[in-house]
């Protein structure tokens, strides 16, 4: 998610004393990463940029209570998943008054036409196996299966993000690869893009 | 365990796809030696990579870039739809009330309309009575040309008899 993390936590450190120069440096730098992050869990466009501006805002309100300026992604990470509960707790409510959660398809879609047909096929196929699969996964393995393998994180991070026990983290990852290895259907579409 | 007796299951495979150290030190050890198991592992890892990288390519682009101490730039377009219901439940309840309120006053306006018929005839009644003996009921007594129910009992014999004897 970030890049030299020497150098970041240096910025991280000047954003915390209230440096804004090194402020805006951080943010530029974890826009695009947290607005993907968000993203994944609200795929709607408009929605996702709200939700990361937010976030942003939010971050730059609590850096200082920041104690460690290495545990920045498990803190942000933590952060903005209780930003996008938040965010689908409203929706819920709102929804009750006949506004559901919007898929922004249309931006899916855009996002991959630059691509060639064969791979717009591919990428729309890929979405509904992958969707397919999560609504198969329980609430607690979709989570840790999306930090571990679409955030990319450690499991040591994915432990402090969760703030719950390591092996009980273990767990519901395992089942959720578990599922993945034995759906065909997914396994077979991602090995074959490979060869 | 011996090492190139038996190949790892896919559960030990995806538990050493979880974390290695969970395997145990002969299972470990047989990974190592196994090109088998190892291509299985491989195969697995490659598959999720492939799974984080098209993931990656759906998401579009952000459009807007973080606005310092703007907050909620869209919350009134997220209220859009609740408000517009409550609009229209607001409108649904005059047209109800105005509809009613119409009816209503339909109603007075032909019950209005009835009386003064009913007024006008009985006017009209008395006007054409007036045609005839144009004084009022309690002036006529006066002149003699009452013409009442009881009038023919009004006079009675007796009085006659005195006034006009026979």
């Amino acid at each position: 998610m970030l890049g030299n993390d020497t150098q970041l936590s240096e910025l991280v450190e000047q954003a915390r004393t209230g440096n804004k120069l090194s402020r805006e440096h951080l943010l530029n730098h974890l826009y695009g990463d947290i607005f993907r992050m968000v993203y994944y869990r609200i795929p709607s466009r408009m929605d996702a940029e709200d939700v990361t501006q937010e976030i942003c805002m939010q971050m730059i309100k609590s850096l200082p209570s920041l104690k460690d300026s290495r545990l920045l992604k498990p803190w942000l990470f933590r952060l903005a998943l209780n930003r996008i509960k938040d965010f689908h707790r409203k929706k819920r409510i709102l929804s009750f008054f006949g506004s559901p959660v919007e898929m922004d398809v249309n931006v899916q879609s855009s996002a991959a036409s630059d691509a060639d047909p064969a791979k717009n096929i591919l990428h729309k196929e890929f979405l509904f196996q992958f969707r397919k699969f999560t609504e198969s996964l329980s609430r607690r393995e979709r989570e840790v299966f999306i930090l571990r393998f679409l955030d990319q994180l450690e499991l040591k991070e994915i432990v402090q993000i969760l703030k719950r026990n390591e092996n009980t983290v273990k767990t519901h990852l395992y089942r959720a690869l578990k599922k993945f290895r034995r759906n065909a259907e997914l396994y077979a579409l991602l090995r074959g893009e490979e060869s | 365990m011996k090492n190139h007796d038996r190949h790892l299951k896919e559960d030990q495979i995806i538990r050493a796809l979880v974390d290695e150290h969970d395997l145990t030190t002969a299972e470990r050890t047989h990974l190592l030696e196994c090109s088998l198991c190892q291509k299985e592992q491989q195969e697995c890892e490659q598959a999720l990579h492939r799974l984080g990288d098209l993931s990656k390519e759906q998401v579009p682009s952000p459009q807007r870039r973080f606005i310092p101490f703007v907050q909620g730039s869209h919350s009134l377009l997220r209220w859009r739809p609740a408000l517009a219901a409550g609009v229209v439940i607001v409108l649904l309840m005059i047209g109800i009330w105005w509809s009613s309120l119409f009816t209503r006053l339909k109603e007075n306006g032909s019950m209005h309309t009835t009386r003064n018929i009913e007024t006008d005839q009985q006017l009209l009644t008395e006007v054409m009575f007036r045609e005839d003996d144009a004084l009022p009921d309690r002036y006529l007594t006066i002149i003699g040309n009452y013409h009442d129910d009881d009038s023919d009992n009004y006079y009675d014999s007796e009085f006659l008899e005195f006034v006009l004897p026979l």
